[in-house]
C-alpha cells in the first residue's frame, strides 16, 4: 500500500499487529469498564444499512448523545449471537477510566494523514484504521468488525460528534458492505426518496427540514448511503437522524429552533419527527437545489451531465476516505437511471415541499 | 509539454476519476478537487482517450465524425491534448508507434455533425474550498477489502425496502 499526498507520512508500530495490538488494547480497557461500570453502560440494537449493528456506550451522558444520532435506526437484536458490526465506546471522565493509548501511540501506523481538523491512520495493510479527533480516539477492526474507541467527555463532544457519531470510520464499515457514503439529503414520500446533492450552503438541510416539517419522510440532511441492488435500482440508507443547520438559517423554521442544541446548530430530527423518519427507500429522483432571488421555489428538469457535475465533486472530495473511481461510475449510473430536477429555491420555505411532490410525481410519470 | 501525432494519450488514473454521460466528460483531479467538463466534440476525444488512442488516429476520427478538414482537427486536437497534459488529466505515451494496437473508436455521438471547438471547462470552487485542507486518503490507499474479510456473522442479512 502506498500512502497518498503529502501529508501522509510512515512512521512507527507498522506492522498490523501492531495494530492488532493496539487495538487489542483499546478492547480489553472497553471491557474492563463495561464490567466495572455495568450499571451505565447501555447496549442498543440498530441496522445500519439494513445490517445489524450493536451499540454499547459506558456513560449515561455520552449514550444519550449518541442514541439520539441513531435512534431512528433502533432495532431488536439480531438472530444470531453477533452482529454485523459492533460499536463500544466508553466516556473517559464519567468513567474515570482514561484512553490507555498516548497521543502519539494513537498516531502510530503504517500510514497516517490529516483529514477533517484530526488524523487518520491506517495499517499496512489497511485492516485496521484509526481516528482521533479532539482527544477523541476511535479504531475500527474491520476483520473483526469491531469498532472500539473512547471520548474524553460527553460534555466536550464536537459539533461533528454530536450530529454523526463515528463518521468517518463507519464510511469504511459501509464502504466494506457496498454501501456508498453520499454528499447529500434524502426526503421520501410512500417509500420512494429523493436525493438532493450538493455542497455545504447549497440548501441541502433547508430543503430536508421543510419537507419532514410539512410532513414528507426524513432520511438525512448531509450524509447517506446508496446502494445499487441487482436490478439497477438504487435504494437509500439513512446514516443519522440529525440535522445541521446554520443558526441564521435555523431562525427561519420556528418550530424547530428550540430544539436545536445550544451553539452547536445541531438538530435531533428523530426527536421531533419519530414517526417521520426512515432508515431506508427507493430512490426515485434526483434534486438539485440551487437558491435564486425569487419567492416561490419552482422545478425544472436538469440535463444529466450537469446533475454528474454537481454530485461527484461533492461527494468525492467531502467524504473520508475518497471513495474514488468505484463510486463515480455508480454516480454515472445513478443519474443515467434516475429522473434529475433542478429545484430553484426561493424565500418561501412553504413552496419547497410542494415542488418536491411535483418532483415525486413527476418521477412516478417518466 | 508538446504532443506530437505520433504520441498515445491515456487518462491519468492516478491523478484524475473521470465518466462521460450523454457524451460529456466528467473529470475530477482528486488530489485538489478542480474538476472539469467537456461536452461535445470534447467529450467524443476524451472517449477516443480512455481508449489509449493515438493523437492521429483521433484527428482522423474527429475528422471523419464531423467532415472538417483534418488540419482544423488535428490543430484541436493538439490543443486540447496539450492543456489536458498540463492539467495532469492525460498521460502521454511518447512515439506510440504503428505496433501500438489500434483504437475501437466509439460511436459517434447522436447529433455530431455541428462540430464545435472542444473546450475544456474548469471549475475550481472545490479546490478554493480545500486549499486549507491537505488531501485525503482514498479507499485504494486503504488496500484491505471486503474480499479479505471474516465472513459476516451468520443471521446478519441485510434488510431494505422492496
Amino acid at each position: 500500500m502506498s500512502a497518498s499526498g503529502p501529508h501522509a507520512t510512515t512512521c512507527g508500530a507498522a506492522t498490523p499487529d501492531a495494530c492488532a495490538a493496539r487495538f487489542g488494547r483499546m478492547c480489553e480497557v472497553f471491557d474492563a469498564v463495561r464490567k466495572r461500570h455495568a450499571d451505565h453502560v447501555r447496549v442498543a440494537d440498530y441496522r445500519f444499512g439494513g445490517r445489524p449493528v450493536r451499540i454499547q456506550v459506558a456513560g449515561a451522558a455520552l449514550s444519550d448523545r449518541v442514541a439520539r444520532a441513531f435512534a431512528h435506526l433502533a432495532a431488536a437484536p439480531p438472530e444470531s449471537a453477533a452482529p454485523a458490526l459492533r460499536i463500544d465506546v466508553w466516556d473517559e471522565e464519567a468513567t474515570g477510566v482514561a484512553c490507555p493509548l498516548t497521543g502519539p501511540e494513537q498516531c502510530a501506523a503504517a500510514h497516517v494523514w490529516s483529514v477533517d481538523h484530526g488524523v487518520f491512520t491506517a495499517s499496512e495493510d489497511g485492516s485496521c484504521i484509526g481516528f482521533c479527533c479532539d482527544g477523541a480516539f476511535t479504531m475500527f477492526d474491520r476483520r473483526r468488525h469491531r469498532i472500539v474507541g473512547c471520548r474524553p467527555s460527553a460534555g466536550r463532544l464536537s459539533r461533528a460528534e454530536l450530529s454523526k457519531p463515528f463518521r468517518i470510520l463507519l464510511s469504511v464499515w459501509y464502504h466494506d458492505n457496498d454501501i456508498h457514503m453520499f454528499h447529500a439529503g434524502l426526503v421520501a414520500r410512500d417509500g420512494l426518496g429523493v436525493l438532493i446533492p450538493g455542497r455545504e450552503r447549497t440548501g441541502k438541510s433547508t430543503v430536508a427540514l421543510s419537507c419532514v416539517n410539512a410532513g414528507m419522510d426524513y432520511a438525512g440532511d448531509d450524509f447517506v448511503g446508496l446502494r445499487r441492488r441487482a436490478d439497477g435500482t438504487f435504494v437509500g440508507h439513512s446514516m443519522y437522524g440529525s440535522a445541521c443547520v446554520a443558526l441564521e438559517h435555523l431562525a427561519r423554521f420556528p418550530g424547530l429552533e428550540p430544539h436545536a442544541l445550544e451553539d452547536k446548530a445541531v438538530l435531533y430530527v428523530s426527536d421531533l419527527y419519530a414517526d417521520r423518519m426512515k432508515a431506508s427507500v427507493r430512490i426515485a429522483a434526483l434534486a438539485l437545489p440551487c437558491i435564486v432571488d425569487t419567492e416561490r421555489s419552482r422545478v425544472r428538469p436538469a440535463r444529466r451531465p450537469d446533475v454528474l457535475l454537481r454530485l461527484a465533486p461533492s461527494t468525492l472530495m467531502y467524504v473520508i476516505p475518497r471513495p474514488e473511481r468505484q463510486l463515480m461510475r455508480l454516480m454515472r449510473e445513478l443519474v443515467e437511471r434516475t429522473p434529475c430536477f433542478v429545484l430553484e429555491l426561493g424565500s418561501d420555505l412553504a413552496s419547497i415541499p410542494v415542488c418536491m411532490a411535483d418532483i415525486l410525481d413527476r418521477a412516478a410519470s417518466s | 509539454m508538446n504532443v506530437g501525432s505520433a504520441d498515445a494519450l491515456s487518462p491519468n488514473e492516478q491523478e484524475a476519476v473521470a465518466e462521460v454521460i450523454d457524451n460529456e466528460a466528467i473529470i475530477i483531479r482528486v488530489s485538489d478537487g478542480v474538476y472539469y467538463s467537456l461536452d461535445k466534440t470534447g467529450g467524443f476525444i476524451w472517449q477516443l482517450i480512455q481508449q489509449n488512442g493515438k493523437v492521429s488516429d483521433i484527428v482522423d476520427a474527429v475528422t471523419r465524425c464531423y467532415g472538417i478538414p483534418q488540419q482544423q482537427a488535428h490543430a484541436d486536437v493538439l490543443r486540447l491534448a496539450e492543456e489536458l497534459v498540463r492539467e495532469r488529466l492525460v498521460c502521454v505515451s511518447p512515439n506510440a508507434g504503428p505496433n501500438a494496437p489500434p483504437a475501437a473508436l466509439p460511436a459517434a455521438p447522436a447529433g455530431a455533425t455541428a462540430y464545435e471547438t472542444p473546450r475544456l471547462n474548469v471549475y475550481s470552487d472545490m479546490s478554493d474550498l480545500l486549499a486549507l485542507d491537505p488531501p485525503a486518503p482514498g479507499m485504494s490507499d486503504l488496500a484491505w477489502g471486503p474480499t479479505d474479510t471474516e465472513p459476516a456473522p451468520a443471521g446478519t442479512a441485510r434488510t431494505e425496502p422492496a
